[in-house]
């Protein structure tokens, strides 16, 4: 991620926060470092290198690239109990996200954020898979989901939301 | 406190609250409400008899909420004064005792039947046929100054639904301090509450509730420093207890205090430093403090018996009120705001009136002893004097152009205004003792006639005129 | 017609650093009534005083504005001159443009200028008018009241009693000692707290 003894400096500082507070996470300053988030965060149980508390001080203290090819913050599960618990309104989670906008413009993220990018695009779910129909059947339901899947006129709808979305800059679809 | 109690010029008032205050520094009157205490406290003699017998349980206040006091109580052994009180919204009124009615005679015995309290009291001090006063009674005091100490309350643990309040074991740092104390539930034994046995391991917390930006901002101050004392007393007492002591940071700024936070260390406390997230209660009843520590940069876990929460310093709710009975001042956070942060620390902005501890703002006793020092000399300073004097920039009638409508008596807030007859015609006239100089009778007047010393029609109407011109 | 000096203060960087505190003076010198105008780093400071009191004491002013910070922590102060060189101390006014000017105005230091000359303008205008005040004086009460029987409220308690004056100690629970009582031992010195 980074190597050796950093030599910390403002401009890298400057353009870390400026670059996550732009993209919404605006509480980034606030931030005492006092655990609370990560203490309760699944990535941390994970023990994925990143989590809310560590990302946060390395973008306070001007890390930005250096942490671009980590996927943890792919492994956020947008349960926010760090906003729940964060005692300065920091909203970790809202910091994770805009990392991962960060990210996702620099074209730095994980095959399986694709797929479910692809799949929302071409399915209306983000989350989906074949397997289920069957399941359904077997209960005497019918294989597909009453949702975008068997209406494509509401498929359409996502599709020109997602159309009109800064997400189409990055031609995946 | 018996200090307090013995001392001749000292003068207890105690189970009373302050109604109103009317005057200025050097002359307040004030009127005191003694609420009614339903017993006789010229015959009461402490002896907490009629507490053996009342059949009532209600929380126990001092012991924070960890056992039960009955109805007709004394507040706590080493009470001052040490009187029983009846508490009489939780009184059940035996045998249809009601106060102001007669007891019923027993047929039996031809006796008059008598509430269990009442036959408890030797000296007579309970009688439930006495027709007193709900209300108490008003005292009317003159004052030359006063000092404002109304002091603080600890947060409820309810609040941090993270922190499983429910659960017997986790409770707040005064909780643990009555736990802990000779005079409290246990007789200072120190037991879990969920199983009466012995603590083995004790996590503690600290800015719960405080530096918290959903509660209260501040830091208390002397959280810090109370849990590590907590720690200490019970590692002297049972070294074999682990103790894990959660910090955000850890904030020992005081006399002898860092020290006191080492000699913690070196006795085998184990300092954490990072916020635990949450606490989940475990299928064997202990409870799993979800935190992180700081050095490590990694997520620790403590599977303790008790929690302490150290929970925040907040003003009571009755601040409010006594803030705008006196005309005090009171900052963002509600404490009552002191007249210059660092050059006029006890002083308010009402002349005469001085902060001390912490209705000012969180502070420790030696800080708050301090405080109290030094809001006594300053509040004795008008005393010693004899005399105050009373600023000119205020408002003066002129008899001969006023023409008696009253109007400003009506609209005078601090009642400085009334009529007097002057050659059988009513005039205004103005208590300058009264008058605090706001303008409103002046700019009230129809004929012109109330003159605001130091700040005339003229002179404002001059003020006006230079601010509009261009410059 | 009264004779009018202006004080502008500099206090140190807190004022001069936003507001042209020379601009202020020369503007003030051309105000009607105005006498002398002058600055000062530290109008508070004794020089400062000293420059006020001798202006008044050689009869070139005999009503004083001060263009400084707030008169809530330095009207006596500037009183006190003017009753040392023997004018009547009601006879002064303060123009705020520190508090109200050039700490709210930071990164405005023309508009801060301009605002300054106006409070000062203002106060000028003020003073011409103002009339020699006296204080009243009134008896005391030789009693205190203390609200609040916990540790803040005994300790000022007793150090009032034992200074010899009545003291009335008023407490809302049956029995005073407050959350202190409730304490088992106190740090640092782990002495219990009765």
């Amino acid at each position: 991620m980074y190597e050796g003894v950093v030599v910390l400096n403002e401009k890298d500082r400057e353009l870390a926060i400026k670059t996550i507070m732009e993209r919404g996470g605006d509480g980034v300053l606030r931030c005492i470092q006092c655990g609370a988030c990560q203490s309760t965060c699944p990535m941390a149980f994970a023990d994925f290198t990143l989590n809310p508390r560590k990302l946060i001080r390395l973008i306070q203290l001007g890390f930005l690239e250096e942490m671009i090819e980590d996927s943890s913050t792919w492994a956020c599960q947008a349960c926010n109990r760090c906003v729940e618990i964060c005692p300065r309104n920091v909203k970790p989670f809202e910091i994770v996200f805009a990392y991962r906008r960060y990210q996702a413009m620099e074209l730095a993220f994980s095959t399986s954020a694709v797929q479910s990018q692809m799949n929302l695009y071409m399915k209306g779910h983000a989350v989906f898979s074949e397997a289920y129909k069957e399941t359904r059947q077997k209960v005497g339901l019918p294989p597909e989901t009453p949702t975008a899947v068997s209406y494509p006129e509401a498929l359409k709808e996502i599709q020109t939301l997602i159309e009109n979305s800064p997400i189409m800059e990055l031609g995946l679809f | 406190m018996v200090q307090v109690s013995t001392n001749p010029n000292i003068e207890l008032l105690t189970y009373s609250e302050v109604e109103s205050v009317e005057g200025f520094v050097g002359n307040f009157k004030v009127k005191v409400r003694k609420k009614q205490t339903w017993v006789d406290w010229t015959k009461c003699t402490g002896c907490g008899e009629c507490m053996e017998k009342c059949p009532v349980k209600v929380p126990n206040e001092f012991n924070a909420g960890l056992d039960h006091r009955p109805a007709i109580y004394i507040q706590f052994p080493q009470a001052v004064p040490k009187k029983a009180v009846i508490d009489i919204d939780n009184c059940i009124n035996c045998a249809g005792r009601k106060f102001g009615t007669e007891p019923k005679i027993s047929k039996r015995t031809g006796k008059p039947i008598l509430a269990p309290c009442e036959r408890a009291c030797g000296t007579g001090a309970v009688n439930r046929s006495l027709n007193l006063d709900p209300n108490g009674e008003i005292v009317e005091l003159d004052v030359g100054t006063i000092v404002v100490a109304t002091g603080f309350k600890v947060m409820e643990k309810d609040w941090f639904k993270e922190y499983a309040p429910h659960h017997p074991d986790v409770m707040t740092a005064l909780q643990f301090e009555r736990l802990l104390s000779a005079t409290g539930p246990t007789g200072g034994k120190l037991v879990r509450p969920s199983t009466n046995q012995k603590p083995k391991v004790i996590s503690f917390i600290s800015c719960v509730g405080s530096r918290d930006v959903r509660y209260h901002s501040y830091c208390s101050r002397v959280c810090c420093m109370y849990l590590i004392k907590q720690a200490k007393l019970i590692k002297s007492k049972y070294p074999d207890i682990e103790i894990y002591m959660h910090f955000m940071d850890v904030r020992t700024p005081g006399k002898d205090f860092d020290e006191y936070y080492t000699s913690a260390i070196e006795m085998g406390i184990n300092i954490v430093r990072g916020k635990p997230g949450g606490i989940e209660v475990l299928p064997d009843g202990r409870l799993r403090v979800m935190a992180y520590d700081a050095g490590l940069g990694k997520n620790v876990e403590v599977h303790a018996d008790m929690v302490i929460l150290a929970t925040a310093m907040e003003v009571p709710e009755s601040a409010k009120k006594l803030a705008s009975t006196l005309s005090l001042t009171i900052d963002a956070s509600g404490f009552f705001k002191e007249l210059h942060p660092k050059l006029k620390p006890v002083e308010t902005a009402v002349e005469g009136i001085y902060l001390a501890g912490c209705c000012q703002g969180p502070k420790d006793i030696p800080d708050t002893v301090s405080q109290a020092k030094g809001a006594a000399a300053v509040a004795a300073v008008p005393l010693a004097r004899g005399k105050v004097v009373i600023e000119p920039t205020i408002s003066e009638v002129n008899q001969e152009k006023c023409s008696g409508c009253g109007l400003c008596v009506a609209v005078c807030p601090y009642n400085a205004i009334s009529l007097e007859l002057v050659n059988d015609r009513p005039r205004a006239k103005i208590a300058p003792t009264a008058c605090k100089g706001c303008g409103v009778c002046t700019s009230t007047c129809p004929s012109e006639a109330i003159v605001l010393h130091g700040f005339t029609d003229k002179q404002i109407e001059a003020q006006v005129e230079a601010l509009t011109m261009p410059v | 017609m009264p004779k009018v000096g202006v004080y502008v203060c500099y206090c140190g960087e807190n004022i001069a650093g936003v507001v042209d505190c020379e601009e202020v003076r020369a503007f003030a010198e051309k105000l009607p009534g105005v006498t002398v105008a002058r600055t000062n780093l530290f109008m508070c400071s004794d020089p400062g005083q000293e420059m006020i009191k001798e202006d008044i004491r050689k009869g070139l002013v005999d009503r004083v504005v001060v263009a400084a910070c707030t008169p809530r922590t330095h009207e006596p102060i500037f009183r006190k001159a003017l009753e040392d060189a023997g004018l009547n101390k009601y006879l002064i006014e303060m123009a705020n443009i520190r508090d109200q000017d050039s700490w709210v105005h930071a990164f405005d230091k023309e508009g801060a200028t301009k605002k300054a000359k106006q409070l000062v303008a203002s106060a000028v205008a003020k003073v011409l008018y103002a009339e020699p005040l006296e204080e009243i004086e009134v008896g005391v009460n030789k009693t205190a009241m203390v609200i609040g029987g916990g540790v803040a409220g005994i300790f000022s308690s007793l150090e009032l009693a034992n200074m010899g004056y009545k003291v009335y100690l008023v407490e809302k629970e049956p029995s005073i000692g407050g959350v202190m009582a409730q304490l088992d031992k106190t740090f640092p010195t782990n002495d219990c707290s009765a």
